[in-house]
C-alpha cells in the first residue's frame, strides 16, 4: 500500500493522471500516505477487503464494480481536499519544539501517552536537561539531519533520536550505538517505511558486535532477546521509538502488521564473542576487532530449535536445517529478493558444531544446501507467485529444491545465549536486507 | 506534591508537506493509453485483468500497458515509470491485500 500511493503520485508529479486502488482495510493508511506525499486528492478506489483470498469469479465482480469509479478518478477532475491545514513549507531541519506537560511523573506519562508519543509503557520525559545530556553522549550536533523516516518521512535530527532515546530509558553513553541503529535503518536497502506498513509483522532485530557491547553492558549472554537486560531493553526500544514517532509506524497511524511479534517493543542483543569458537560477524565481514557495528535486520519472529541429544556437531547441523523446512515462512517465497535468515547459535551448539570441523563458511554452506523445500511443497502456498524465483530455481521441475536464501553469504551466523541447548533462526521480512553500521560518534 | 510543569522536546515528527497538484485528468478514455500497474499480490493480476478488458470493451481504451512490480514493498523504479508513462495517457496502481 505504502508504494501503491507513492507511484500513483509520483505518475501525477509526472504529469499524468493516476488511480490507486486499494482494499478497505487499506483506506486509513491510504488517506495518511497521500496527505504526507503531498497530495491528498489523489483519487483512491476502495474495493472489498480481502481480495486474495476469493475465487476469480469473486475478483471479477469486485473488479467490476470498481471500473466506473476507476474510469471517474482518471476523468474527472476532484475537488481540493478539505483540509490542507497540514500543509506548508517544510520545516525541514532546525531544533525540536517544546512543551509544558504536567510535571509529576504519572502525570507526564499521562500526557506523553495522551499526546500519542509513547509504545504505552512508561517513558522517562524527555526534558530538556536530559535530552541535552543524550545528545552530548555521542559527538553529533543536536541539529544534524540523519534523513527522513517513512513512511511519515519525518526529519531524523540528532536532538529527535536523542528524545526518543530519552524516553526508552537509555544512558546517555548509550547514544552512540542507537544512532547507528537509525542510520542503518535509514539505508535505502532496509526499506523502512515498507517494514512499518506491511502486514507481516516485521520489526528490526538490532545484533552489536565489537567492543562497545562489553563496554555499555549489551549482553549476548543468558535470555539475551528477554527484554531483562537494560542496555539491550533500551537501545532496541530507542530505534522503535524513532521508528514510531518520526516514522508513524503506530497502529493508528500506517502500522499495518496483521499480528506482529514483540520486537515491535525492542530487540537487540550482543554476539556472545567470549564464547564463540570462531571469528565475530563482524569480523568475518571484514571489519577490524576492535571496530564496533550494529546490524539491524528486519525480521518476522524468532523460530526456537532445542537439540539436546545428539552428539555431535553434524548432529546439531541437521536438526537445525529440518527446522527450516517450513512451509508457513514466506521465506523461500521470498529469497530471490536476496534478504538474509539470521542464525543464532548457543555457545554449546556453536562449540559442538566447530569441534565437527565446520568453520562460519562451512556452516552457512550447510544451511544453504540443505534448508531446502521442493517446488511441489512451495507451489501456491504462502507468498507463492508465478515465475518469481526465476534463473535461481527451475520451477518446471516439481522435485527442484528451492533454498531458503539465495546465496550462503545471506546468511547472518552469530553465536548468542548463555547455557543450554536451544538456538534460533530468524527470517528476514520481505523485502529488507538489512544494514550494517560501524559505531561511530563515541565520546 | 506535584510540581507544576515540565518542558519536554517534542520527539515526533514536526515536519509538514509541500502540497503538489493534480495531474489534468483525461476528457475521455476513448482512444487512450492506459498502464496498469500490478502490485503483485495474490488476486492483483486477476483483478487487472478484467479491469484491462472493460476499459477496452466499455470506455474505448486503445491501448493497455502491464507492469507487474517484484514485490508489493517497493516502488516501481523510477525508469520503468518513465519507459511506461512515456506510452501512456493515464495509469491505475493496484490492488493491495
Amino acid at each position: 500500500m505504502t508504494w501503491g500511493l507513492h507511484d500513483g503520485i509520483e505518475i501525477e508529479k509526472a504529469g499524468r493522471p493516476a488511480v490507486t486502488v486499494v482494499t478497505e482495510a487499506f483506506q486509513a493508511a491510504a488517506n495518511a500516505r497521500a496527505t504526507v506525499l503531498g497530495l491528498p486528492e489523489h483519487p483512491r478506489v476502495i474495493v472489498e477487503h480481502p481480495l486474495a483470498s476469493r475465487t476469480p469469479s469473486e475478483v471479477e465482480k469486485v473488479a467490476t464494480a470498481a471500473v466506473a469509479r476507476i474510469v471517474d478518478g482518471l476523468s474527472r477532475a476532484a475537488a481540493p481536499a478539505a483540509d490542507r491545514s497540514t500543509t506548508s513549507t517544510a520545516r525541514a531541519s532546525g531544533r525540536a519544539q517544546r512543551r509544558e506537560i504536567a510535571g509529576d511523573f504519572p502525570a507526564a506519562n499521562d500526557a506523553l501517552e495522551a499526546i500519542g508519543w509513547t509504545d504505552g509503557l512508561p517513558v522517562i520525559p524527555p526534558t530538556e536537561a536530559l535530552v541535552d545530556a543524550m545528545v552530548r553522549g555521542a559527538t553529533r550536533a543536536p541539529g544534524e539531519v540523519l534523513g527522513r523516516m517513512e513512511p511519515l518521512k519525518g526529519t531524523v535530527t540528532v536532538e529527535k533520536v536523542a528524545a526518543n532515546a530519552v524516553m526508552a530509558g537509555c544512558r546517555p553513553e548509550y547514544f552512540p550505538v542507537v544512532l547507528a541503529t537509525v542510520r542503518a535503518v535509514l539505508q535505502p536497502d532496509f526499506n523502512v517505511g515498507s517494514t512499518a506498513c506491511t502486514t507481516g509483522g516485521s520489526a528490526p532485530m538490532v545484533i552489536v558486535n565489537g567492543p562497545i557491547a562489553r563496554r555499555l553492558g549489551i549482553s549476548g549472554g543468558t535470555a539475551c532477546f528477554s527484554g531483562n537486560i537494560k542496555a539491550n531493553a533500551t537501545i532496541g526500544r530507542a530505534l522503535r521509538l524513532v521508528m514510531r514517532n518520526l516514522g508513524g509506524a503506530k497502529p493508528d497511524g500506517m502500522e499495518k502488521s496483521t499480528q506482529a511479534w514483540p520486537g515491535k517493543i525492542a530487540c537487540c542483543f550482543a554476539e556472545n564473542e567470549a564464547r564463540s569458537p570462531w571469528e565475530p560477524l563482524h569480523v568475518e565481514r571484514g571489519y577490524p576487532a576492535d571496530t564496533s557495528t550494529v546490524t539491524v535486520v528486519a525480521v518476522r519472529g524468532i523460530y526456537s530449535v532445542t537439540e539436546g541429544v545428539q552428539t555431535t556437531g553434524q548432529g546439531v547441523l541437521e536438526t537445525l536445517v529440518a527446522s527450516m523446512r517450513y512451509v508457513g515462512s514466506p521465506i523461500y517465497h521470498q529469497m530471490h529478493n536476496g534478504i538474509p535468515l539470521i542464525v543464532a547459535l548457543c555457545p554449546e551448539h556453536a562449540e559442538e558444531i566447530a569441534r565437527a570441523g565446520f568453520d562460519r563458511r562451512a556452516v552457512r554452506e550447510f544451511i544453504y544446501e540443505h534448508a531446502r523445500m521442493p517446488v511441489s511443497v512451495l507451489r501456491d502456498r504462502g507468498y507463492y507467485a508465478p515465475d518469481a524465483w526465476k534463473d535461481l530455481v527451475d520451477e518446471s521441475n516439481p522435485d527442484a529444491l528451492v533454498p531458503i536464501v539465495s546465496s550462503p553469504d545471506r546468511i547472518i551466523l552469530v553465536v548468542a545465549g548463555g547455557d543450554g541447548r536451544h538456538s534460533s533462526w530468524t527470517p528476514a521480512w520481505g523485502v529488507c536486507r538489512g544494514a550494517v553500521e560501524v559505531v561511530t560518534d563515541v565520546r | 506534591m506535584s510540581q507544576d510543569t515540565i518542558r519536554v522536546v517534542n520527539p515526533a515528527a514536526e515536519d509538514v508537506t509541500e502540497p503538489l497538484a493534480l495531474a489534468p485528468r483525461i476528457a475521455s478514455l476513448r482512444g487512450a493509453r492506459i498502464a496498469l500497474i500490478d502490485n503483485s499480490k495474490h488476486n492483483a493480476d486477476r483483478f487487472l485483468d478484467t479491469l484491462a478488458t472493460l476499459l477496452v470493451r466499455d470506455h474505448g481504451v486503445a491501448a493497455i500497458a502491464r507492469y507487474r512490480k517484484v514485490s508489493a514493498s517497493v516502488p516501481t523504479p523510477p525508469e520503468t515509470l518513465s519507459r511506461l508513462l512515456e506510452g501512456s495517457d493515464a495509469a491505475v496502481h493496484g490492488v493491495a491485500d
